[in-house]
């Protein structure tokens, strides 16, 4: 942590003495605005014609997000913070964020957490890309190739860190994030974005727009990832070779003065390899602590009695690594990669319209068809879903704002497992008395595969006075899947003067268990020389648990914001999260915990001239789970980055991100995680509005180093390296 | 559907508590709303309102074009004036943007004035001298039709429906649905200069087009669900 802060020193007194252009803040002027004020005329400056009319004058909380005097810790992302920070996914950009933590396994797998609620890759909070969730219920996570957008047609990316789900609902546990595209108006033209990176990955997006008449628009894109290999801890390949591919279009057509028409859709279709390590899944039957069983190795390396023969099964042999070890116990690497594809496509339509009498209100419907096959551990499915969503929100007199919904889902699923070459050899199988060679790693068996979920909400906003606006509501869900809940919160914004707003607030929010955790049984060993059956391979498992209740959590925030002026903008916010049955994944069982966290962010963002604009954020985050300390999740975390005009169109770019230690956690094989402190460099020259060059180095500190990994699936983390690259945007 | 025929045991108690805890919350609501209502000034609602026309008129300068003849001699800068009194922070935001932005009109650094009304003499010399756009607040003591006599140069500006639509002005600013929006007068853009462009005539969600001979007119359109004249809103 010292060291980022010596950098961040170096970096400050380098360009305060630089930043010498025109003041941004207001200091001379007689002006009776407060400085939030200004900054929203600022805000509301970069806005266009079409988009300044969509401007609610009373806004509410969750449609009006970066309203100043909302009760909620809220960060924007906006194109630029990708594109200026040498990012190329938007997943890359909320490392910006304080609060969030994001990390790179391979050089596919991007894992993000919110506010210390889960170490591991199941992601707590809710992601929606144009109102449309995308989490994957069945492993509870979400892909974010398949669900980013290219960055031409990106209008923002609203960030609201603790639990919104009175207003958003099931899964806003941590937090929501909430993509929002941009209007297919905004993206006439041709748009195409190259970005090259020295170790050969690739990226290119093309988004072309047209205009059929005055009041319709249309946009079509497509986009182009391909990784290449890369190399794990150990200095093994990562075999992570593959490519992502998506394309989508939008049609916006105006029916009325405020009625507005959206079709849009996408396909994604990704191939790559996964991992399963199969290091520790053999084992040696221990009569001395039966919970305890000995890796097959160490037994026959100890000349145990009644040993197999062979020690190891011969479909199991192909899968050594030879000469790797792996542990503290230097069991011999054993490993199998099969393919992973996924296919994903989606449609929506919106409806929306204000009616005279101020009721703004929209109709969405999705339709979503996912198919993949995690081939490493020979589980696939196909997921259809199809979700219809209302919403709308009303001034009710001078100090009322009610917002209302309701949604309906339908989902099901069509589950298919088999079992991976090494697994095919002779286990006994108490549960039908025979030998069987195709017991699946993961067996959904004959659990439900439809679900149906209906939910409502009501949320009223109540300026109590100039100085307080008071937000209650409430969240009614009734789904197969969990059962029924009512999910309560209340927000309260108070006003002390111009310059400083604090804000409180209580939620109860719930997380489902997914459908793994809640009705997969898992089969992720074999045991020899069980007293069962001596003589005979037996599975090692553990049934699904379909009574998992959901995780409820009770969560209490407090926030101060301040404006000392309007070019500056101080945040804080604290948290205290009080879960249970909180469900943490990987074998043997999916057990629940009460899990209690603690922790804030302080979040500043600073404009000292037109030259210069400086943001960035410090977070801590303290856990116990059943009492004892987690050790999953990074206490402190901070990022800083800085953009600097150097030329009217050169701008220098800096960012500094320090991630504190942590474990990987795992059954035989935890992985400490150093701190790391990352450096990123660039030069992005904007000759005109039409064309941007961007030059990055990043992780410019260190040749490399590892970030993550899916623990019990992978072997070990993929090295996250010193990286160059090039990124072109042209728009013609 | 599961909510009809949902075997869980608990729905019922949880439609209770939501039916409870959303009645509860719109009780405590609407009675707060009684306590504090009177006490309470409604005044940040006008303020924003003031600041999103403050950022249109920032705006429309960018799709305004003035013939030579209706701009200042070369070492004269082009002018911003809002007439009247106020106290909801217009005046104070369009200095801001205009600052902020370094607002031009045809290459040239905007100067903004203000007059309250009390200033109406000297508020007349200026307009004499010439300016680019005017904002006349709702109370001012100026008419459009006195602006237009004093600076034919100038586009007008108002609030309310009527401000173009009887009164004369070019533009104006309505509230309508909880959001800004513009009443045009179809004058604005089928005159040489000052002219309105093109482009902003075709955002209907935006704009609403007045046809120059008066609402009814066979010039023009209107969008199609503006509200109507006797609508509430614009009284």
């Amino acid at each position: 942590m010292s060291r980022f802060l010596q950098v961040a020193l170096v970096f400050l007194l380098a360009f305060l003495g630089k930043a010498n252009g025109q003041l941004v803040g207001d200091q001379n002027a007689s002006s009776g605005l407060s400085p939030f004020e200004k900054a929203e005329l600022r805000r509301l400056l970069d806005l266009d014609l079409r988009d300044l009319s969509r401007t609610p004058i009373r806004g509410v909380l969750g449609y009006d997000q970066e309203y100043w005097r909302n009760p909620a810790s809220v960060h924007v992302i906006r194109p630029d913070d990708v594109s200026l920070n040498g990012h190329v996914l938007m997943v890359d950009s909320f490392r910006n964020v304080a609060g969030m933590y994001v990390t790179r396994g391979v050089g596919y797998d991007d894992f993000v957490t919110m506010r210390n609620f889960s170490g591991s890759a199941t992601e707590k909070f809710l992601t929606m890309v144009d109102g449309r969730e995308v989490l994957q219920l069945m492993g509870g996570t979400i892909n974010w190739t398949t669900e980013d957008v290219p960055l031409e047609i990106l209008d923002r990316v609203e960030i609201i860190r603790g639990p919104g789900a009175s207003i958003w609902g099931t899964n806003a546990v941590s937090g929501v994030i909430n993509v929002v595209t941009k209007h297919a108006a905004s993206t006439q033209g041709n748009s195409v974005r190259l970005i090259i990176e020295d170790d050969g990955t690739f990226l290119g997006e093309y988004v072309h727009g047209g205009k059929i008449d005055e009041d319709s628009f249309y946009r079509v894109w497509v986009r182009d990832q391909e990784y290449s290999e890369g190399e794990l801890m150990s200095g093994l390949s990562a075999r992570d070779a593959g490519y992502a591919r998506k394309a989508g279009f939008r049609f916006d057509k105006q029916l009325g003065m405020d009625l507005d028409l959206t079709i849009a859709g996408g396909f994604a279709t990704r191939r790559v390899d996964h991992i399963l390590d199969l290091t520790a899944r053999l084992f040696y039957y221990n009569a001395a602590d039966p919970s305890s069983p000995v890796p097959i190795h160490l037994a026959g390396a100890l000349s145990l009695p009644n040993l197999p023969s062979p020690l190891i099964p011969t479909s199991w042999q192909s899968s050594a690594v030879p000469g790797q070890t792996v542990s503290a116990l230097g069991l011999p690497r054993y490993q199998n990669y099969e393919e992973m594809p996924q296919d994903a496509s989606h449609l929506r339509a919106k409806l929306s319209g204000i009616t005279d009498n101020d009721l703004e209100w929209s109709l969405s419907g999705y339709a979503e068809l996912y198919d993949t096959s995690l081939g490493h551990i020979g589980h696939s499915w196909e997921h259809e879903e199809f979700d219809i969503d209302f919403k709308a929100n009303k001034p009710i007199g001078d100090r009322n704002h009610l917002a209302f919904g309701f949604s309906a889902r339908h989902m099901s699923l069509d589950v298919d497992e088999v079992a991976t070459a090494p697994w095919r050899f002779p286990v006994f199988d108490p549960s039908t008395g025979t030998l069987r060679s195709d017991i699946p790693i993961l067996d959904y068996g004959t659990s439900t595969t439809s679900f149906d979920r209906f939910a409502g909400f009501v949320q009223d906003s109540i300026d109590l006075s100039d100085r307080s606006v008071l937000s209650l509501g409430a969240k009614f869900e009734d789904s197969d899947l969990t059962g029924s809940s009512v999910q309560p919160g209340a927000r309260l914004s108070y006003t002390l003067n111009e310059q400083n707003i604090l804000w409180g607030a209580y939620s109860r929010a719930y997380r489902q268990a997914s459908l793994v955790e809640k009705f997969t049984k898992v089969s992720y060993g074999r045991i020899w020389n069980h007293p069962l059956l001596p003589n005979q391979w037996l599975p090692m498992d553990f049934e699904a648990d379909p009574t998992l209740d959901d995780e409820n959590m009770d969560a209490f925030e407090l926030g101060w914001r301040t404006r000392p002026k309007d070019n500056l903008l101080f945040e804080l916010s604290l948290y205290h999260y009080d879960t249970k049955n909180a469900v943490f994944s990987g074998p043997p069982i999916y057990s629940t915990s009460d899990v209690k966290t603690s922790g804030g962010e302080l979040t500043f963002d600073y404009n000292p001239s037109n030259l210069w604009h400086i943001k960035g954020g410090y977070s801590y985050s303290r856990g116990k789970k059943d009492g004892a300390p987690q050790e999953d999740f990074p206490e402190s975390m901070a990022n800083l980055s800085s953009h600097l005009k150097v030329r009217d169109d050169l701008i220098f770019t800096q960012s500094i991100y320090y991630t504190g230690e942590r474990t990987i956690p795992s059954a035989y094989n935890p992985i400490p995680i150093d701190d790391y402190l990352r450096l990123d460099l660039g030069l992005v020259w904007r000759p005109d509005e039409s064309l941007e060059i961007g030059l990055f180095g990043r992780d410019l500190l260190d040749p490399d180093h590892v970030e993550n990994m899916y623990n019990d699936l992978d072997v070990e983390p993929g090295k996250v390296k010193r990286t160059f690259l090039i990124s072109i945007t042209k728009k013609f | 559907m599961s909510f009809i025929t949902s075997r869980f045991k608990q729905k019922l108690r949880a439609r209770r508590s939501f039916v409870l805890l959303g009645g509860l919350a719109l009780l405590l609501g609407f009675g707060l709303n009684g306590l504090y209502g009177q006490a309470a000034k409604a005044s940040e609602e006008e303020r924003r309102t003031a600041r999103v026309q403050a950022t249109y008129l920032s705006h429309l300068v960018n799709f305004t074009r003035w013939e030579k003849r209706h701009l200042p001699a070369e070492n004269e800068a082009p002018k911003i004036i809002v007439v009247g009194n106020e106290s909801r922070g217009f005046v104070d935001s369009l200095a801001f943007l205009i600052r902020q932005n370094a607002l031009r009109i045809e290459g040239e650094l905007v100067e903004f004035k203000y007059f309250e009304n009390s200033r109406k003499a000297q508020a007349r010399e200026t307009l004499k001298k010439g300016c680019q756009m005017v904002f006349l607040l709702p109370n001012s003591s100026f008419t459009p039709e006195e602006i237009n006599n004093l600076a034919e140069s100038a586009v007008v500006f108002g609030e309310g429906r009527e401000f173009v639509t009887d009164k004369g002005g070019d533009v104006s600013f309505v509230t309508v649905r909880n959001r800004v929006k513009l009443v045009v007068s179809e004058k604005y853009f089928r005159r040489t200069s000052p002219k309105l462009s093109s482009k902003l005539v075709n955002l209907k969600s935006v704009v609403e087009i007045i046809p120059s001979n008066g609402p009814q007119g066979s010039i023009g359109r209107r969008g199609p669900n503006f509200p109507s004249v006797d609508s509430p809103q614009f009284k």
